[in-house]
Protein backbone atom coordinates (compact mmCIF):
# COMPACT_ATOMS: atom_id res chain seq x y z
CA UNK A 1 0.00 0.00 0.00
CA UNK A 2 2.69 2.41 0.93
CA UNK A 3 4.18 2.41 -2.50
CA UNK A 4 0.65 2.91 -3.99
CA UNK A 5 0.20 6.58 -2.33
CA UNK A 6 2.00 8.62 -4.80
CA UNK A 7 -0.57 7.26 -7.84
CA UNK A 8 -3.84 9.02 -6.01
CA UNK A 9 -1.74 11.95 -7.58
CA UNK A 10 -0.07 10.31 -10.48
CA UNK A 11 -3.00 8.90 -12.08
CA UNK A 12 -5.29 11.46 -12.34
CA UNK A 13 -2.27 13.94 -13.56
CA UNK A 14 -1.39 11.04 -16.10
CA UNK A 15 -5.00 11.42 -17.15
CA UNK A 16 -4.79 14.94 -17.31
CA UNK A 17 -1.98 15.21 -19.46
CA UNK A 18 -2.75 11.74 -21.30
CA UNK A 19 -6.39 12.35 -22.67
CA UNK A 20 -5.65 15.30 -24.90
CA UNK A 21 -2.99 13.49 -26.77
CA UNK A 22 -5.41 10.49 -27.29
CA UNK A 23 -7.91 12.53 -28.65
CA UNK A 24 -5.89 14.27 -30.97
CA UNK A 25 -4.03 11.17 -32.11
CA UNK A 26 -7.45 9.13 -32.43
CA UNK A 27 -10.41 11.37 -32.62
CA UNK A 28 -11.83 9.32 -30.09
CA UNK A 29 -11.62 7.25 -27.06
CA UNK A 30 -11.06 10.13 -24.53
CA UNK A 31 -14.12 9.36 -22.90
CA UNK A 32 -13.21 5.39 -22.39
CA UNK A 33 -9.78 6.69 -20.66
CA UNK A 34 -11.28 8.74 -18.61
CA UNK A 35 -13.38 6.20 -17.49
CA UNK A 36 -11.06 4.02 -17.05
CA UNK A 37 -8.59 6.26 -15.05
CA UNK A 38 -11.74 7.28 -13.21
CA UNK A 39 -12.08 3.83 -11.92
CA UNK A 40 -8.84 3.03 -11.34
CA UNK A 41 -8.54 6.03 -8.71
CA UNK A 42 -11.48 4.98 -7.16
CA UNK A 43 -10.76 1.13 -6.91
CA UNK A 44 -7.28 2.53 -5.29
CA UNK A 45 -8.87 4.37 -2.65
CA UNK A 46 -11.34 1.74 -1.70
CA UNK A 47 -8.31 -0.37 -1.42
CA UNK A 48 -6.83 2.23 0.77
CA UNK A 49 -9.56 2.09 2.75
CA UNK A 50 -9.37 -2.06 3.57
CA UNK A 51 -5.67 -1.55 4.41
CA UNK A 52 -6.75 1.07 7.62
CA UNK A 53 -5.58 -1.37 10.14
CA UNK A 54 -2.17 -0.58 9.45
CA UNK A 55 -2.50 3.48 9.57
CA UNK A 56 -0.82 5.56 9.00
CA UNK A 57 1.28 4.94 5.94
CA UNK A 58 3.71 7.79 5.72
CA UNK A 59 5.62 7.79 2.10
CA UNK A 60 8.77 9.92 1.86
CA UNK A 61 8.72 11.76 -1.46
CA UNK A 62 12.25 11.04 -2.77
CA UNK A 63 13.45 9.31 0.28
CA UNK A 64 14.45 12.25 2.18
CA UNK A 65 12.62 11.91 6.22
CA UNK A 66 10.33 14.33 7.91
CA UNK A 67 12.34 17.72 9.16
CA UNK A 68 13.78 18.13 5.79
CA UNK A 69 11.31 16.16 2.80
CA UNK A 70 7.88 15.99 1.93
CA UNK A 71 5.61 13.41 3.24
CA UNK A 72 2.64 12.10 2.09
CA UNK A 73 0.44 11.19 5.12
CA UNK A 74 -2.81 8.32 4.49
CA UNK A 75 -4.29 8.38 7.65
CA UNK A 76 -8.03 8.27 8.36
CA UNK A 77 -9.27 11.42 7.64
CA UNK A 78 -7.35 11.07 4.28
CA UNK A 79 -8.84 7.97 3.59
CA UNK A 80 -12.19 8.98 3.91
CA UNK A 81 -11.86 12.21 1.85
CA UNK A 82 -10.02 10.19 -0.85
CA UNK A 83 -12.96 7.91 -0.91
CA UNK A 84 -15.33 10.97 -1.06
CA UNK A 85 -13.28 12.99 -4.06
CA UNK A 86 -12.98 9.82 -6.24
CA UNK A 87 -16.58 8.91 -5.78
CA UNK A 88 -18.00 12.65 -6.72
CA UNK A 89 -15.43 12.78 -9.77
CA UNK A 90 -16.30 9.41 -10.92
CA UNK A 91 -20.03 9.84 -10.49
CA UNK A 92 -19.31 12.87 -12.55
CA UNK A 93 -17.45 11.55 -15.53
CA UNK A 94 -19.66 8.80 -15.90
CA UNK A 95 -22.26 11.74 -16.64
CA UNK A 96 -20.61 13.97 -18.40
CA UNK A 97 -19.87 11.07 -21.16
CA UNK A 98 -23.09 11.89 -22.51
CA UNK A 99 -24.09 15.26 -21.14
CA UNK A 100 -20.38 16.93 -22.63
CA UNK A 101 -21.24 15.95 -25.91
CA UNK A 102 -22.94 19.11 -26.50
CA UNK A 103 -19.88 21.28 -26.13
CA UNK A 104 -16.87 20.94 -28.33
CA UNK A 105 -14.03 19.83 -26.71
CA UNK A 106 -15.02 16.98 -24.46
CA UNK A 107 -10.86 16.43 -24.25
CA UNK A 108 -9.90 19.68 -22.74
CA UNK A 109 -13.02 18.94 -20.39
CA UNK A 110 -11.94 15.89 -18.92
CA UNK A 111 -8.53 17.39 -18.80
CA UNK A 112 -9.43 19.82 -16.53
CA UNK A 113 -11.50 17.55 -14.32
CA UNK A 114 -8.65 15.52 -13.50
CA UNK A 115 -6.02 18.16 -13.08
CA UNK A 116 -8.29 18.98 -10.57
CA UNK A 117 -8.85 15.69 -9.35
CA UNK A 118 -5.11 15.96 -8.97
CA UNK A 119 -4.93 19.02 -6.92
CA UNK A 120 -7.65 17.84 -4.60
CA UNK A 121 -6.13 14.21 -3.57
CA UNK A 122 -2.61 16.53 -3.36
CA UNK A 123 -4.51 18.86 -0.67
CA UNK A 124 -5.30 15.72 1.15
CA UNK A 125 -2.90 13.33 1.45
CA UNK A 126 0.01 15.81 1.40
CA UNK A 127 1.72 16.61 4.75
CA UNK A 128 3.28 19.99 4.32
CA UNK A 129 2.12 23.25 4.37
CA UNK A 130 3.93 24.71 1.29
CA UNK A 131 2.87 21.62 -0.96
CA UNK A 132 -0.84 22.21 0.15
CA UNK A 133 -0.95 25.34 -0.91
CA UNK A 134 0.55 24.39 -4.21
CA UNK A 135 -1.94 21.59 -4.78
CA UNK A 136 -5.02 23.95 -3.44
CA UNK A 137 -3.62 26.20 -6.55
CA UNK A 138 -3.67 23.55 -9.16
CA UNK A 139 -7.03 22.58 -8.28
CA UNK A 140 -8.04 26.08 -7.92
CA UNK A 141 -6.46 27.14 -11.44
CA UNK A 142 -8.15 24.05 -12.93
CA UNK A 143 -11.89 24.67 -11.58
CA UNK A 144 -11.32 28.64 -12.72
CA UNK A 145 -11.06 27.17 -16.36
CA UNK A 146 -14.23 25.09 -15.33
CA UNK A 147 -16.30 27.55 -14.64
CA UNK A 148 -15.41 29.75 -17.47
CA UNK A 149 -16.02 26.30 -19.68
CA UNK A 150 -18.39 26.97 -22.46
CA UNK A 151 -17.66 29.74 -23.98
CA UNK A 152 -20.80 32.26 -23.21
CA UNK A 153 -20.72 35.69 -21.68
CA UNK A 154 -21.94 34.53 -18.04
CA UNK A 155 -19.36 32.01 -17.79
CA UNK A 156 -16.85 34.27 -18.77
CA UNK A 157 -18.10 36.79 -16.21
CA UNK A 158 -18.69 34.25 -13.02
CA UNK A 159 -15.07 32.62 -13.83
CA UNK A 160 -13.54 36.43 -13.69
CA UNK A 161 -15.04 36.95 -10.22
CA UNK A 162 -15.05 33.90 -8.86
CA UNK A 163 -10.71 34.03 -9.90
CA UNK A 164 -10.35 37.15 -8.66
CA UNK A 165 -11.79 35.73 -5.00
CA UNK A 166 -9.73 32.27 -5.10
CA UNK A 167 -6.90 34.50 -6.04
CA UNK A 168 -6.90 36.70 -2.82
CA UNK A 169 -8.00 34.09 -1.15
CA UNK A 170 -4.80 32.03 -2.16
CA UNK A 171 -2.58 35.05 -1.07
CA UNK A 172 -4.27 35.33 2.54
CA UNK A 173 -3.70 31.91 2.95
CA UNK A 174 0.37 31.84 1.40
CA UNK A 175 0.41 35.12 3.82
CA UNK A 176 -0.48 32.66 6.77
CA UNK A 177 1.83 29.82 5.94
CA UNK A 178 4.34 31.91 6.08
CA UNK A 179 3.83 33.69 9.45
CA UNK A 180 3.85 30.13 10.91
CA UNK A 181 7.23 28.87 9.25
CA UNK A 182 8.76 32.25 10.30
CA UNK A 183 7.36 31.58 13.80
CA UNK A 184 8.38 27.48 14.21
CA UNK A 185 10.62 27.02 11.32
CA UNK A 186 9.16 24.36 9.97
CA UNK A 187 6.47 23.63 7.45
CA UNK A 188 5.84 20.13 8.02
CA UNK A 189 2.34 19.77 9.35
CA UNK A 190 2.52 16.67 12.31
CA UNK A 191 6.00 19.15 13.52
CA UNK A 192 3.78 22.43 13.70
CA UNK A 193 1.11 20.40 15.60
CA UNK A 194 3.92 19.13 17.83
CA UNK A 195 5.73 22.56 18.24
CA UNK A 196 2.04 24.23 19.25
CA UNK A 197 1.21 21.33 21.99
CA UNK A 198 4.45 22.00 23.36
CA UNK A 199 4.27 25.87 23.55
CA UNK A 200 0.70 26.11 23.37
CA UNK A 201 -1.45 28.82 22.02
CA UNK A 202 -3.20 30.52 24.45
CA UNK A 203 -0.23 31.09 26.97
CA UNK A 204 0.62 34.97 27.47
CA UNK A 205 4.28 34.49 27.15
CA UNK A 206 4.78 32.85 24.53
CA UNK A 207 6.72 35.44 22.35
CA UNK A 208 4.94 34.99 19.39
CA UNK A 209 1.42 34.58 20.24
CA UNK A 210 -0.31 37.46 18.44
CA UNK A 211 1.44 36.30 15.66
CA UNK A 212 -0.38 33.17 15.59
CA UNK A 213 -3.77 34.65 16.00
CA UNK A 214 -2.64 36.76 13.30
CA UNK A 215 -2.00 33.59 11.31
CA UNK A 216 -5.18 31.51 12.31
CA UNK A 217 -7.55 35.07 11.10
CA UNK A 218 -5.22 34.78 7.94
CA UNK A 219 -6.39 31.08 7.49
CA UNK A 220 -10.07 31.64 8.49
CA UNK A 221 -10.53 34.26 5.87
CA UNK A 222 -8.13 32.50 3.07
CA UNK A 223 -10.32 29.12 3.36
CA UNK A 224 -13.75 31.11 4.33
CA UNK A 225 -13.08 32.44 0.68
CA UNK A 226 -12.33 29.59 -1.39
CA UNK A 227 -15.17 27.52 0.64
CA UNK A 228 -17.95 30.21 -0.10
CA UNK A 229 -16.92 30.82 -3.96
CA UNK A 230 -16.76 26.60 -4.25
CA UNK B 1 11.61 46.37 11.48
CA UNK B 2 9.73 49.10 9.56
CA UNK B 3 10.78 47.24 6.47
CA UNK B 4 8.03 44.26 7.22
CA UNK B 5 5.49 47.41 7.96
CA UNK B 6 6.44 48.97 4.66
CA UNK B 7 5.95 45.60 2.60
CA UNK B 8 2.59 45.07 4.35
CA UNK B 9 1.73 48.49 3.14
CA UNK B 10 2.70 47.58 -0.29
CA UNK B 11 0.17 44.43 -0.04
CA UNK B 12 -2.59 46.54 1.10
CA UNK B 13 -1.95 49.17 -1.77
CA UNK B 14 -2.21 46.19 -3.49
CA UNK B 15 -5.94 45.28 -1.98
CA UNK B 16 -7.10 49.19 -2.32
CA UNK B 17 -6.60 48.83 -5.76
CA UNK B 18 -8.22 45.77 -6.44
CA UNK B 19 -11.39 46.66 -4.05
CA UNK B 20 -11.46 50.50 -5.39
CA UNK B 21 -10.71 49.77 -9.04
CA UNK B 22 -13.16 49.72 -11.81
CA UNK B 23 -10.92 48.96 -14.75
CA UNK B 24 -10.29 45.23 -15.18
CA UNK B 25 -6.83 45.49 -15.76
CA UNK B 26 -6.19 47.34 -13.42
CA UNK B 27 -7.38 44.61 -10.62
CA UNK B 28 -5.23 42.63 -12.25
CA UNK B 29 -1.91 44.59 -12.06
CA UNK B 30 -3.51 45.26 -8.23
CA UNK B 31 -3.64 41.67 -7.15
CA UNK B 32 -0.21 40.69 -9.06
CA UNK B 33 0.82 43.97 -6.84
CA UNK B 34 -0.50 42.14 -3.33
CA UNK B 35 1.16 39.36 -4.89
CA UNK B 36 3.99 40.83 -5.56
CA UNK B 37 4.45 41.81 -1.92
CA UNK B 38 3.82 38.52 -0.04
CA UNK B 39 6.90 37.53 -2.76
CA UNK B 40 9.08 40.40 -0.75
CA UNK B 41 7.71 39.35 2.55
CA UNK B 42 8.94 35.40 2.07
CA UNK B 43 12.19 36.74 0.69
CA UNK B 44 12.08 38.80 4.14
CA UNK B 45 11.80 35.91 6.29
CA UNK B 46 14.67 34.01 5.19
CA UNK B 47 16.89 37.19 5.24
CA UNK B 48 19.91 37.00 7.71
CA UNK B 49 22.00 40.47 7.96
CA UNK B 50 25.56 39.44 6.58
CA UNK B 51 24.00 35.92 5.28
CA UNK B 52 26.15 34.75 2.80
CA UNK B 53 24.20 32.55 -0.27
CA UNK B 54 23.32 28.82 1.60
CA UNK B 55 25.55 27.04 -0.42
CA UNK B 56 27.91 24.00 1.24
CA UNK B 57 31.53 24.47 -0.13
CA UNK B 58 34.76 22.14 1.07
CA UNK B 59 36.51 24.20 3.92
CA UNK B 60 34.30 27.08 4.62
CA UNK B 61 34.24 26.98 8.26
CA UNK B 62 31.94 28.84 10.31
CA UNK B 63 29.92 31.50 8.79
CA UNK B 64 26.19 33.09 8.68
CA UNK B 65 24.19 32.12 5.42
CA UNK B 66 20.54 32.90 4.31
CA UNK B 67 17.26 30.74 4.87
CA UNK B 68 17.37 29.11 1.16
CA UNK B 69 13.74 27.24 1.82
CA UNK B 70 12.26 30.89 2.00
CA UNK B 71 14.36 31.18 -1.86
CA UNK B 72 12.41 28.24 -3.10
CA UNK B 73 9.07 28.63 -2.16
CA UNK B 74 8.92 32.30 -3.78
CA UNK B 75 10.13 31.02 -7.07
CA UNK B 76 7.23 28.22 -7.00
CA UNK B 77 5.09 30.96 -6.03
CA UNK B 78 6.34 33.01 -8.78
CA UNK B 79 5.48 30.40 -11.16
CA UNK B 80 2.32 29.29 -9.80
CA UNK B 81 1.49 33.57 -10.00
CA UNK B 82 2.62 33.80 -13.40
CA UNK B 83 0.01 31.14 -14.45
CA UNK B 84 -3.02 33.02 -12.35
CA UNK B 85 -1.73 35.71 -14.41
CA UNK B 86 -2.50 34.25 -17.98
CA UNK B 87 -5.76 33.02 -16.88
CA UNK B 88 -7.11 36.15 -15.62
CA UNK B 89 -5.56 38.53 -18.60
CA UNK B 90 -7.09 35.80 -21.22
CA UNK B 91 -10.39 36.12 -19.20
CA UNK B 92 -10.13 39.67 -19.57
CA UNK B 93 -9.64 39.35 -23.27
CA UNK B 94 -12.73 37.19 -24.04
CA UNK B 95 -14.56 39.87 -21.67
CA UNK B 96 -13.89 42.62 -24.02
CA UNK B 97 -15.18 40.41 -26.93
CA UNK B 98 -18.16 39.74 -25.48
CA UNK B 99 -19.05 42.77 -23.50
CA UNK B 100 -16.96 45.51 -25.55
CA UNK B 101 -16.02 47.26 -22.05
CA UNK B 102 -13.36 46.43 -19.47
CA UNK B 103 -15.55 48.47 -16.98
CA UNK B 104 -16.22 45.75 -13.58
CA UNK B 105 -19.80 48.02 -13.41
CA UNK B 106 -20.62 46.99 -16.81
CA UNK B 107 -19.91 43.58 -16.53
CA UNK B 108 -23.54 42.39 -14.68
CA UNK B 109 -25.24 39.91 -16.61
CA UNK B 110 -25.56 37.53 -13.78
CA UNK B 111 -26.86 40.26 -11.26
CA UNK B 112 -30.60 39.01 -10.60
Amino acid sequence: MLALIPLFIVLPMLGAFLIPLVEKLFKKGSSTLAVIIATASLSLSIFALINRASYPFIYKLGGWAAPVGINLVLDGLSALLLITINFIAFNVIIFSVKYMDKFTSKAAFFALLFLMLTGLSGVVLTGDLFNLYIFLEIASLASYALVAFGGESEEFEASLKYAFMGAFASLTILFGIVLLYCLTGTLNLALLAQIFRTIGINSVSTAGTPAIFLALALFLTGFGIKAAGT
Amino acid sequence: MAIYFLCFLLFLIGLFGIITKKNLIKMVVSLVVCEYALNLFIVLVGYKRGGEDPLILQNMGERLSVDPLPQTMVLTTIVIGLALLILLVALCIRIYEKYGTLDITEIKKLKG
